[in-house]
């Protein structure tokens, strides 16, 4: 029972962790692209990062599980080139996971970059600096409560995943089963100590991370550009 | 060093307050000249610095600095800001926030 626990603990960590950690590389860039590009497409674009917001999870669940399914295009090439099978593992409920999560990486950190002004990008190409380099030196810096809250909101996220682990990972120990589905699991059998551990874990590991971003973000609240 | 002389020759759209208004500029300035800029406002004041620092592109034109083509429309040529040496001061000051003042100042080099 108490390994169990332990297990389950760990592959929701691992999930988040992993997640969280794709997004931030996937993230960066993308919503450095999404602030400054003028494409025409970009309204339909921001929707289409949002729609996991309002989606139900089922639905994005169900669009994986058919992506993977060795009888369609994409799943069938996973199989026959590297012989992988995606839905019902780790690897598979993580890459649903991390299109899960997108939206709450790319959008504090897109209104974050949209909020800086021109000037300051301007400042630094004129002062010699590649747009690299202005990116990690300059706009990185200024908007550092928006990374905070896009990584924390990330992590909190993906931590408390349900429906699309559910429906693309399914429920097996030590591999996809994370502690919100192990909760409904365990009610499920009546077994309320266990579905009370859980589910106090998740609840201190969730506010622990919004108090720090609320505080955090008010250390920052002086610290506007005029 | 190149020959300080810098040649500008450009034309640019610019939409203002009361409407389109087209830019030109034929001028050029000495080494060692200073030289003030004044205008009522939207004459394009700021426009005509932000071209000098390659921020805008004209529509057409020629930009010389020396030997340097900034920018040449007939060429195609458009130096990006790094690559031009020139500084701006921008009406907002541009400091960055994330840095102390001594950062700010010694960033440049």
């Amino acid at each position: 029972m108490n390994n169990e626990f332990l297990q389950t603990i760990l592959v929701t960590l691992k999930l988040a962790c992993s997640t969280t950690l794709i997004l931030i590389f996937i993230g960066l860039p993308f919503a450095y692209w999404l602030a400054y590009t003028k494409v025409r497409l970009k309204p339909l674009i921001e929707a289409l990062v949002s729609m996991p917001m309002v989606l139900p999870p089922s639905v994005i669940g169900y669009y994986m599980l058919v992506l993977y399914s060795p009888r369609n295009a994409f799943g069938g090439w996973l199989v026959q080139v590297f012989d992988v099978r995606l839905a019902f593992s780790f690897e598979g409920a993580l890459i649903t996971s991390v299109i899960f999560s997108l939206p709450f990486m790319i959008q504090p950190l897109h209104n974050g970059l949209r909020a800086l002004p021109d000037s300051l990008s301007e400042a630094s190409y004129t002062l010699g600096k590649s747009k690299i380099v202005t990116f990690f030196r300059v706009l990185l810096p200024n908007i550092k409560p928006s990374v905070i809250t896009a990584v924390a909101l990330t992590f909190a996220h993906s931590i408390g995943e349900f429906g699309v682990v559910l429906m693309v990972g399914g429920n097996m120990p030590g591999e996809t089963r994370v502690a919100s589905i192990a909760i409904y699991d365990e009610v499920q059998a009546l077994n309320f100590q266990a579905a009370n551990q859980y589910a106090l874990i998740l609840f201190l590991i969730s506010l622990a991370l919004l108090t720090t971003i609320y505080s955090v973000n008010r250390r920052y609240d002086s610290w506007k550009i005029i | 060093m190149e020959n300080n002389l810098i040649v500008i020759d450009i034309q640019k759209k610019m939409m203002t307050a009361s409407g389109p208004v087209d830019l030109l500029v034929k001028t050029s300035v000495l080494q060692g000249e200073l030289v003030a800029l004044f205008g009522e406002s939207g004459a394009g004041k700021t426009t005509l610095l932000r071209i000098l620092a390659g921020l805008t592109a004209p529509d057409k034109g020629k930009i010389t600095f020396g030997n340097t083509i900034w920018f040449d429309s007939a060429k195609k040529i458009n130096l990006p800001p790094q690559q031009r040496n020139i500084s701006l001061m921008f009406q907002d000051y541009a400091l960055f926030p994330n840095m102390t003042i001594e950062k700010n100042i010694v960033c440049p080099t």
